[in-house]
Order: structure tokens, then C-alpha cells, then sequence
């Protein structure tokens, strides 16, 4: 999977899991999006989980400060 | 995002530190970071308290974890003592703050007395085990509307109003309860208050331990009833924290039920502004009926408002004792632990007692 399309889908799960975010970019971050709370990360976590069938390192995870960090992690995950 | 790290070792020198003294709300009390301190079961290298705090010093989220030993081989694992993330700033913070706390105690966590939100997300982080809901019961032994209405800083007059008519009533079904108390089933036991409890009791609960897989030794117990983490004095500021730790009274105390010279049960009763609850209880096979009813009659002499119990079987034994409730009401609590603690958990038939966890201390 290319990475442009990843990043889509990252996308579109994250419109799916918090609503429509103001200006989504690689670049937001937990910071610009309001109702990103604990339970939401989680669910974001298991819908990103789903749409790219892999399982992520939970761990891994909380260090990724925004969306392309995520984007990254997944992309290197799917070549590997 | 700094996660800051706090040690059993380092607690004392924190809650003096300047650092603890900006922040705002405080993450951990004195009562309690004393209390963890000086906890039988921990090892100064452990770490209590994961917190995350703005540039401005503003608390954004925190994790407790509190050490335990499990019954057989020892081992520690560890209970989530707290978990508090800002209603507004602090959102983003509180699941990486929570597993930060777990990665750090090897993920060998559990949380013996959650909210259902709190469940929902410990399990779809895929990291726990949860456990099926625990149903207690709330049993009302007298009316305090009154008391209600004051704490709650409801109108003064409607509080004063409340507690005459409380009074009244209670007045009314003290006169069943006292006759309930002269039709004593339970006249071959005695039973002895203690403020600690020492080895021997420490066996008897050895060899009744019940179901759970927590270690409970004289040093563990008498730990707890002598540091709990609530306050009951007025005296100093009130101070910025989460969670309830300033109550009106608090006491807490072991009942010995004995037949003649034998324990047959050991109890250990928490009341908290005239509330009471059986942290722990262990006892011999057969005599919990007993038990159920020599406890209502203690808490009738000392005029309990109430009593909260989950334990499946003592709840069972109050419910069929044939004595007087005001009224019952149905609560539950759920509790989890990480899927590293299966092997202790899910492969043997356990529960958690009503006190596991941090529960016992406030």
C-alpha cells in the first residue's frame, strides 16, 4: 500500500472516530482535536487496526505526537 | 508530553518538594503518599505516582499504582490507585499517562473497583481481561435525610427539618430493631473489637483466605487500618485534589467472631461518616448466616446510617437474614486485570474482596 493512501484512509478514520476535524493534516495533533479523550484513542486505535488489518503496539503508539507520525507507524508496519 | 515518575522511595521528600507545593490540583495526598511509603508490600524502587503537568504547573493527568503480593509464591503485582485525567485539558493525556503506568509495572495490573467507563476502555485497549459486572447491595439501616441534605449544602432549614423527622422515624424502628436484638440467633458467639490484628489471626485468615489471590498478612492489615488515606480533622487548608479526602469520621476496626475459645470468622469493618462496609472478611465454613446476623447487630448498636457490601456470599447471608433494611438498593462495580495476569487470575476461580485494590483506605 502506498502511502498517499494511507494517509486517506488514516484520514477518513479519523473523520469516522472524532467527527469533522477543522483542517486535517499529517500535521494535527491530539491537541486540535476536541473530543479526543481516552476512549477515543482507544476506539481510533481498534478502527485504524481494522481498516489496515494489522495490530498495533499500543505502547508504540502513545509516543506518535500527530497524525503523520501515525501515518508513518502504519506504512512501516505494512512494508515490513 | 513529559511523564513525570514518582517512586514509593522518593514519596516523603515529593509531597515537601517545591514542585508538589505549584501544582495544581495535587496528585497524591500527604495522608496517602506517607501511607504508600510505608506499604509492607512495596520496595522503595517502585513506582507509586505517573503524573503529566502543564507549564504552568496545572496537573493535566495522573495514575496511582499501589504494590500487592500474591497469596503462594509472592509475587508483586499491582492495583491502579487512581486515575484522573483534566475535564478540559487534560483529555489527550489520560490514556498514554495509564499505560505509561502499566508499562512500568510490567503490565501486571489490576483494578479491583472501576466505573463502567473505565471498563469499556481497559477493554478495548485489547490489554485486559474484564471481569463479569459485580452486583452488590446498599442496605439502609436508618434514615439520615437530614445529614443528606447538609452534606449536600442544601437549604439549612429543610437539613434541620429532615433531621427531626429523621429522628422520629429512626426513634419508631429502633423500638423492631431492639426487639430483633433481644431474638439474638447468634447468643454462642462472642465478639472481640481489635484495633490490629496479630499472628494468629494472620493464620486463621491463612487458612481461610476465600477466593481471592492477594496476599493478606498481619503486616499488610495492620498497615492498612493505621495509615488510611482519608482525614477526619479540620484542621489545615483544604487542599486541591480529586478525589474525597477530607470525610466527617472514619474508623476502622477488626471484629473477631468467636464460639467459645475458636475464631470462626475475622472481619474487618470500615465506617466512613456513618457509613459502613466489610473491607475484608474471612471465616469458616458454615457459620456466615451467623456472621451475617451478629454483624446487622453490630451495626444497629453503633447506628450505622448503612452498609455496602459486595462479597457475594455475605451479601446472599444479609439478604436472607430476616433482619430489618429500611431498604436495598442494587449497585455495581466492575474490575479487570491485564492479560499478563491471566495465569493468576483467569485459570482458578477467584473474586476480589470488597477492600482489594485501594478500596480498604478511604
Amino acid at each position: 500500500m502506498k502511502r498517499k493512501e494511507i494517509t486517506e484512509q488514516t484520514f477518513s478514520i479519523f473523520r469516522k472516530v472524532f467527527g469533522d476535524v477543522a483542517h486535517l493534516s499529517e500535521q494535527t495533533s491530539a491537541e486540535d482535536i476536541d473530543n479526543w479523550d481516552s476512549l477515543n484513542h482507544v476506539i481510533l486505535i481498534q478502527e485504524l487496526e481494522k481498516a489496515f488489518g494489522m495490530k498495533f503496539d499500543l505502547f508504540d503508539i502513545i509516543e506518535i505526537r500527530d497524525v503523520g507520525g501515525l501515518v508513518n507507524y502504519i506504512f512501516s508496519k505494512n512494508s515490513a | 508530553m513529559k511523564i513525570r515518575e514518582i517512586t514509593v522511595g522518593a514519596l516523603p521528600d515529593f509531597i515537601q518538594s517545591l514542585e508538589y507545593k505549584n501544582l495544581h490540583p495535587k496528585p497524591i495526598t500527604p495522608a496517602r503518599a506517607i501511607s504508600q511509603f510505608k506499604n509492607p508490600h512495596a520496595v522503595k524502587d517502585d513506582v507509586a505516582l505517573v503524573f503529566v503537568a502543564g507549564n504552568d504547573d496545572m496537573l493535566l493527568a495522573f495514575a496511582g499504582l499501589l504494590p500487592h503480593k500474591i497469596t503462594g509464591s509472592g509475587k508483586r503485582i499491582f492495583s491502579n490507585s487512581g486515575w484522573w485525567v483534566h475535564p478540559q485539558y487534560g483529555r489527550k493525556f489520560g490514556l498514554p499517562v495509564f499505560l505509561h503506568a502499566l508499562r512500568i509495572c510490567r503490565q501486571r495490573m489490576f483494578v479491583a473497583d472501576a466505573t463502567a467507563h473505565t471498563q469499556s476502555i481497559l477493554e478495548k485497549t485489547g490489554l485486559f481481561t474484564c471481569c463479569p459486572p459485580v452486583k452488590g447491595s446498599r442496605f439502609f439501616l436508618r434514615f439520615y435525610s437530614g445529614e443528606w441534605l447538609r452534606k449536600n449544602k442544601k437549604s439549612r432549614f429543610f437539613s434541620y427539618l429532615f433531621s427531626v423527622l429523621d429522628k422520629i422515624l429512626n426513634a419508631l424502628i429502633s423500638l423492631r430493631v431492639s426487639s430483633q436484638l433481644k431474638k439474638n440467633v447468634a447468643e454462642k458467639y462472642s465478639i472481640n473489637s481489635r484495633s490490629i490484628i496479630d499472628d494468629d489471626l494472620a493464620e486463621f485468615i491463612k487458612k481461610h483466605p476465600g477466593d481471592s489471590c492477594l496476599m493478606q498478612d498481619t503486616a499488610k492489615l495492620n498497615w492498612i487500618v493505621q495509615n488510611p488515606w482519608v482525614t477526619w480533622t479540620k484542621e489545615g487548608p483544604p487542599l486541591s485534589y480529586p478525589f474525597t479526602y477530607r470525610v466527617e469520621s472514619f474508623r476502622q476496626e477488626f471484629l473477631e467472631v468467636k464460639m467459645g475459645s475458636e475464631t470462626v470468622a475475622l472481619l474487618l469493618l470500615s465506617i466512613r461518616d456513618k457509613h459502613a462496609s466489610i473491607p475484608f472478611i474471612y471465616y469458616k465454613k458454615g457459620v456466615l448466616n451467623d456472621v451475617a446476623c451478629i454483624l446487622w447487630n453490630h451495626l444497629a448498636r453503633i447506628k450505622s446510617n448503612s452498609l455496602v457490601v459486595f462479597h457475594q456470599e455475605l451479601r446472599m447471608a444479609l439478604e436472607k437474614s430476616g433482619k430489618i433494611w429500611l431498604f436495598r438498593k442494587n449497585i455495581t462495580r466492575f474490575a479487570g486485570y491485564s492479560k499478563e495476569l491471566n495465569p493468576i487470575f483467569a485459570e482458578k476461580k477467584f473474586s476480589f474482596q470488597d477492600g482489594e485494590g485501594d478500596v480498604v483506605f478511604t
